[in-house]
């Protein structure tokens, strides 16, 4: 059937089968490759997308349901010469090991910061913590998320990484 | 903010793209090879190539910083590549923990030589006196002109590289030893398709495999639907398996049941379950063995008056980039990307079996999402390629994560049988004896470890230890089963390292000791392991932890001296694993911020083995995804504080050696909390 997709500001109509999940569709479809397929059952998060400021999982999502909407994937929320503040802390504090699941980590991040500016360590723990990350990069996650709600809420992005 | 460029993969053919998408720009052809490392661009830009797999270690950053300290120019300033599969670049093996022990000497030496060759061409192109140039970020200088390295390309051209030249000494460098940034972070926080799993070749096509459902099935015959569907291109057979190839991969998967697939029955008896996998362990160890280490008079199991019987179950990798393969294949030629750690053995292995020369086969290293020994496999990438000869065009195989659960070359299982005699608190012998299946043997034949009587490989870390009981008997016996096993991050260690680790403890409440003034009396005292001990006794007498209920371990793997301790909490509702302390003797290091990353890497990674097994029924993998066998997530991870130890002695590893004690320091820290010795795991009562 075919579809329309609004991805990072851009509009796509694609045909996809009703089964198609939305991970394939931006994978196969639209060569968009920043959302990573890791368990296909929604349990690690490596797939996940934004919608309405929501993280999704894109590998149990049916591409079909989304049709006429917008989302957001880790190459939309900023570039390598403009990075978003979760990216910026995330390069500051140099929080990827692999680099496999970390897409799906900063959209939950930015998703996080949004819900709650100034989150204490227990709310990372619940909204961060159905993630999987094979190379155990969590320790430096919630410090990369504690100084972007620092440098965010004080909007300065001058706020210093304690080595 | 520091610029930092993309990485660039060299001749990863993103630019055949067929989406039409922002991506990495093409490599530039080098203009000047300087050596196979190291190349000039026509603007003179630097580009590094990297013999080794990036995986997540910050090897790229870290061997390419080595080569350019040498002259005076950040890592930052250059251009950082993953080498092609080329035998030019000697081993390519990215496993042990090895990269910086070996490369560390042979990337100064060709930095200096590199030095010495452009100081020579400032000093040529601007006639002034050697001594009187020097390169800083990138820049030549002659006294005090600058000349930029593009400049210098025709002189370059002429002149030889010098035979030898000498590295820098210590106290000069600029960039080793300090926090170096990681290069490839960028690409990593902003989606960048560096991974085997992005690669997109004009044309490419998607094989999804149907596989034996248990290690002994034989495919007996097999009928594929009369008419495929549209996205169904082909199935074909492979050796023992099938594959479906489709223009998607979800269609690819989803098809596989269609297809019908007859196996041959299972033979009950010769195969393994994990309910009677430690009967038959035990039977194997009342059998027949090999004597590995016999120390003063060995120690004779009837002398002996305690001992303890350890069970560590088998372990999957579950890289969370599942393993996947690219090819382009002809009868005459064939090109790969993969994700791989032994991409020469992998190029030979396709070589010897389609009769080509190397020239013939193209292989690029992509990124890899995550390694932890799995990569060492050639296993996807022999799939793709017989997948592939039989398809007129690019093929990418990918599996899904429950055949990657599945088919993994699993960490083996073990039982290790401990014995001592002790008399008036002291021990009098030590003996252990493992039980295990030989990775050695199942790979190349049991000719590898039948002369010696056992495998000297599966013993790492449980012989040769340098607790000095008088009389000490190490024991091998062989546990060969169906299913398949490999290395996995830090190999037999993390599992001689917990028997050991935990064993130690118990002689030391035997002993009436406390367990770190066991270990410094059972210990020479200018081992490494008992200044690690000493430093770790402050630690544990510090106002911080004297209340708390720990356990420690230290244990030696891939040349470095790790201790952990681990501090538990007893809460109301339950034992939370609270914080590690990591003490790191690596001796010399290129980059701390490494050694701390690998630390808090290796916490997750041994503890998500205390949580989660294999389990095997009639020779079947039971487990299947992230909900069977869970590993460790945000809310469990404990806090990490990492001590490194400026020791100066010559490097060891750090992706591994971290991984050993972590298990060993929960339980030994579990048993003087609740008085209850954990001798098998998985075992995982702990609150988050």
């Amino acid at each position: 059937m075919a579809i329309r997709l609004k991805v990072n500001d851009q509009w796509h109509s694609i045909d996809v089968k009703d089964n198609k999940f939305l991970l394939w569709a931006l994978r196969e479809n639209l060569g968009v490759l920043g959302p990573k397929f890791g368990c296909g059952k929604g349990l690690c998060g490596s797939c996940t997308v934004l919608f309405d400021g929501q993280p999704l999982r894109s590998c149990i999502t049916l591409a079909r349901s989304l049709d006429g909407k917008e989302i957001t994937t880790i190459e939309g929320v900023g570039s390598p010469s403009d990075l978003h503040p979760v990216q910026q802390a995330w390069l500051d504090i140099d929080v990827p090991q692999c680099g496999y699941c970390q897409g799906g980590q900063i959209l939950h991040a930015i998703s996080l910061l949004e819900k709650i500016p100034d989150p204490n360590e227990d709310e990372i723990d619940a909204h961060m913590g159905n993630l999987i990350c094979r190379c155990g990069t969590y320790a430096r996650i919630k410090k990369a998320i504690q100084l972007a709600a620092k440098r965010m809420n004080q909007h300065s992005p001058e706020v210093e990484v304690k080595q | 903010m520091i610029r930092r460029d993309f990485i660039k993969l060299a001749g990863l053919s993103f630019s055949g793209l067929v989406f039409g998408l922002p991506v990495h720009a093409s490599v530039q052809e080098p203009n000047l090879e300087i050596v196979p490392f190291f190349s000039l661009s026509s603007e003179g830009e630097v580009q590094v190539f990297v013999p080794k797999s990036e995986m997540g270690q910050g090897i790229h950053t870290s061997l390419a910083t080595i080569l350019l300290e040498e002259l005076n120019m950040s890592v930052e300033n250059a251009t950082v590549y993953p080498a092609m599969a080329e035998y030019r670049y000697g081993v390519m093996l990215t496993g042990g923990s090895l990269s910086i022990v070996t490369c560390w000497t042979k990337f100064s030496r060709i930095g200096a030589q590199i030095r010495e060759l452009f100081l020579e061409a400032v000093s040529v192109y601007k006639r002034v006196p050697k001594g009187e140039c020097r390169l800083q970020d990138g820049v030549a200088y002659a006294r005090d002109e600058a000349v930029s390295f593009k400049e210098l390309i025709p002189i370059l051209k002429e002149l030889p590289l010098p035979g030898s030249a000498k590295p820098k000494p210590e106290k000069e460098h600029q960039f080793i030893g300090k926090r170096i940034a990681r290069i490839d972070t960028l690409a990593k926080i902003t989606g960048a398709p560096i991974f085997g799993i992005d690669v997109r070749i004009e044309n490419q096509v998607f094989a999804s495999l149907i596989r034996p459902p248990d290690y002994q099935a034989k495919l007996l015959s097999w009928k594929a639907p009369e008419n495929l569907p549209d996205d169904i291109l082909k199935i074909v057979k492979i050796k023992n398996k099938l594959a479906v190839l489709s223009t998607s991969i979800q269609s690819a998967m989803e098809y596989r049941p269609q297809v019908d697939v007859k196996w041959s029955e299972i033979d009950e008896s010769a195969s393994l379950s994990t309910e009677s996998l430690h009967e038959k362990l035990r039977q194997t160890a009342k059998q027949d063995y090999g004597v590995a280490q016999s120390l003063g008079e060995g120690s004779d199991p009837k002398q002996e008056n305690f001992f303890a019987d350890y069970y560590l179950p088998y372990q999957a990798h579950v890289t969370l980039e599942v393993q996947n393969c690219t090819v382009k294949a002809t009868r005459r030629k064939v090109e790969i990307w993969a994700p791989c750690q032994v991409p020469l053995w992998a190029k030979k292995t396709v070589q010897d079996y389609m009769g080509l020369t190397a020239d013939s086969v193209k292989f690029h290293v992509t990124f890899i999402g995550g390694g932890f020994g799995r990569r060492l496999e050639r296993d996807y990438i022999m799939e793709a390629l017989e997948v592939a000869l039989q398809w007129d065009g690019p093929v990418q195989l990918i599996w899904d994560r429950e055949e990657d659960m599945k088919n993994d070359a699993f960490r083996p299982c073990s039982l290790h049988r401990m014995g001592a005699k002790i008399e008036k608190n002291e021990v009098l012998s030590f003996s252990h004896h493992l039980i295990a299946p030989s990775i050695l043997s199942s790979k190349f034949g049991s000719g590898s470890t039948v002369a010696l009587g056992f495998d000297p490989s599966a013993l790492e870390g449980g012989w040769k230890f340098p607790y000095n009981f008088k009389n000490q008997e190490v024991r091998y016996s062989d546990f060969p089963t169906n299913i398949p096993v490999g290395w996995w991050r830090s190999v037999f260690d993390s599992q001689n390292a917990f028997a050991k680790e935990c064993f130690i403890d118990e002689l030391a409440i035997q002993c009436d000791l406390d367990p770190v003034e066991f270990r410094l009396q059972n210990l020479p005292g200018s081992s490494r392991e008992a200044g690690l001990l000493l430093e770790m006794k402050k630690k544990i007498e510090s106002q911080e932890l004297i209340t708390n209920p720990i356990g420690l371990a230290v244990h030696k793997s891939f040349g470095s001296y790790i201790g952990a301790i681990c501090e538990l909490r007893n809460r109301r509702d339950g034992i939370k694993i609270h914080k590690y302390h990591i003490f790191v003797d690596c001796g010399r290091y290129v980059n701390p911020d490494t050694i701390e990353a690998q630390a808090q890497g290796s916490v997750v990674w041994g503890l998500s083995s205390v949580k989660s097994g294999i389990e095997i029924e009639k020779d079947r993998i039971l487990n299947t995804n992230f909900h069977d066998y869970p590993v460790l997530q945000m809310g469990e991870m404990p806090e990490v504080e990492v001590h490194i130890l400026d020791t100066k002695e010559d490097p060891g590893g750090i992706g591994e050696p971290v991984v050993p004690v972590i298990a060993p320091a929960l339980m030994n820290a579990y048993a003087r909390l609740t008085h209850q010795r954990i001798r098998e795991l998985p075992f995982w009562p702990f609150v988050i």
